[in-house]
């Protein structure tokens, strides 16, 4: 295993920055580590070539003195519905398999300016829709941890590619937990910021109003410097307008004594499996050893947001797709038509409806979020299943695994709070399980803080998953 | 109660052709939904707007800007 590859991209900057280590070997030992681990399926295209020649400008300009800060230098991936230009951008359909964008998104070209380094594009599950990233047209992608099992989605590539060390830094989206699924399936860090805290121009749209663009990363620390890069008003994005970006890792490190936190208790949030119980209650534990409040809370009428989101998902998704659903449905794989077409059979008052009790639980889970900092819950109240497997159980009901998948993080999308997902334990057959932890509205500085603390607090981030093998 | 027949005459309406085989296959899903959908009726949401977009504006004075 490459000493560099499950650096964090902060260790890899403090080396570029004072030119200890140069851009270009990073980068080099990336790609030989990607074309190593091929039966993780997790790219659709790598970039070599690009990649190299960014990593040698980096250098160049570094030599020069004109660093850039810290992602100056480190190669990310981006999922492959983040438009890049002059590079194809599937979305993991058969529909955009050719698709050649004549423009970067915000997000791309946020990263470009930091000086990042394009990779490629990670797989996903076609169109962001769905949770297994098991993908018809470019083939399953694998867990790291159990080459069986799955990796998670929508964002899955980006999961299985940083828990691999194929890259300290990935971008996903998450419109009902796409980056913190994959994230906690895999074992490493998944930040959904605040609703509009980053721009989704560019991103090819699952529900405009439940999508997120965020980071995933293996620490913390990480996903800061990553947000710092791709936050901030976006004139091509109305919803990024009047934000103040504050210094996202300025309270990491400070002392959380007293900070009172919510654990998401009701009947809603409290079914999972047993081996997730055991490592929720521990990191809970640590929780309060570092100072913080902890308190059984309720969030409001859990199952209507539920519904209502659901609604609002498949309506969306399904006017996004309604031109290709009409003249092209025998493109889509069976999921994912299938969940498409669901939405061509709600009514605009239903639609409507669903807005309005959004509206109505938005305004109590502002009353919740005036009395905590912080809500946690599991991320995924189950460890990854199989590729293939249609149910879990939790507890001692088996239920629809993408149900399951969805079930603790879709909420959050609905109101729009930033969430992030930490390692925190390992569950059956040492698959890893996530700690969710939920923060006050544009306040990810607080919710990154606590995060930060509990990772520090414990090892579970510098668990390695085996080196996965070229073929399968 | 919503039919197979009554799905086919809407996704006729809306310009879609779907095999009467998926329309089957779709019909328990959105037979749940509907009745999940119909108990939202039940809230108190009859002076309340549609959000389109989460607004959860939350914390103490002076902590956090404003959601856009």
């Amino acid at each position: 295993m490459s000493a560099l590859a499950f650096a964090s991209a902060a260790e890899l900057a403090d080396r570029i920055r004072t030119r200890d280590l140069s851009p270009v070997t990073v980068v080099d030992d990336v790609l030989a580590r990607i074309e190593r681990s091929g039966a993780l399926n997790a790219f659709i295209t790598v970039t070599a070539d690009a990649a190299r020649a960014q990593a040698g400008e980096a250098e160049r300009e570094i030599a020069a003195g004109r660093y850039r800060g810290p992602l100056h230098g480190i190669p990310v991936s981006l999922k492959d519905l983040v438009d890049t230009q002059g590079i194809r951008t599937t979305c993991g359909s058969r529909i955009l398999a050719d698709h050649v964008p004549s423009g970067d998104a915000t997000v791309a070209a946020r990263l470009r300016g930091a000086g990042a380094v394009l990779l490629g594009k990670a797989a996903l599950h076609e169109f962001a829709f769905g949770v297994t990233t098991n993908n018809p047209h470019y083939g399953p992608t694998r867990n790291p941890w159990r080459l069986d099992r799955i990796p998670g989605g929508s964002s899955g590539g980006s999961g299985a590619a940083v828990a691999a060390g194929l890259g300290p830094v990935s971008i996903g989206t998450d419109t009902g937990g796409s980056i913190r699924i994959p994230a906690a399936l895999c074992g490493v860090v998944g930040l959904k910021p605040t609703y509009g805290r980053v721009s989704r121009h560019g991103v090819f749209p699952l529900s405009w109003s439940l999508d997120h663009v965020g980071p995933l990363t293996r620490t913390v620390l990480d996903a800061a410097l990553v947000l710092q890069a791709i936050a901030g008003p976006d004139p091509y994005d109305p919803s990024t307008l009047g934000q103040t970006v504050p210094d996202f890792g300025a309270d990491l490190g400070k002392p959380l004594t007293g900070v009172r936190v919510g654990i998401l208790a009701d009947e809603y949030h409290g079914e999972m499996a047993d081996d997730v119980r055991v490592q929720f209650h521990a990191a809970v534990d640590v929780l309060a050893r570092l100072g913080l409040v902890l308190e059984d809370v309720e969030f409001p009428r859990a199952g209507e947001a539920r519904t209502a989101a659901t609604t609002i998902l498949y309506a969306e998704a399904a006017s996004v797709h309604e031109r290709w659903l009409t003249d092209r449905a025998g493109e889509y794989g069976a999921d994912t038509l299938a969940l498409l077409r669901q939405g061509t059979f709600l009514t605009a008052t239903q639609y409507l409806r669903a807005q309005r009790v959004r509206t109505l639980i938005a305004d109590e889970m502002a009353q919740l979020m005036r009395r905590y900092t912080a809500l946690v819950s599991p991320t995924i109240p189950t460890v990854a299943p199989a590729i293939g497997q249609p149910t879990v159980t939790l507890g001692v009901r088996p239920t629809d695994a993408r149900g399951a998948m969805t079930r603790l993080v879709r909420l959050i999308n609905f109101v729009g709070l930033p969430a992030i997902t930490v390692p925190c334990g390992v569950g059956a057959e040492g698959l890893p399980v996530g700690l969710q932890i939920v923060g006050r509205s544009m306040d990810e500085p607080t919710m990154l803080a606590i995060a930060h603390a509990y990772e520090q607090a414990t090892a579970w981030h510098t668990r390695r998953p085996p080196e996965p093998p070229q073929r399968i | 109660m919503i039919s197979v027949d009554d799905l086919e005459r809407m996704a006729r309406l809306a310009g879609l052709s779907v095999p009467r085989a998926d329309l089957e296959h779709l019909a328990p899903h959105l037979q749940a939904l509907y009745a999940d959908l119909a108990r939202l009726m039940t809230l108190p949401i009859a002076a309340v707007e549609p959000a389109f977009r989460p607004t959860v504006v939350v914390g103490p004075p002076g902590k956090g800007p404003v959601a856009p």
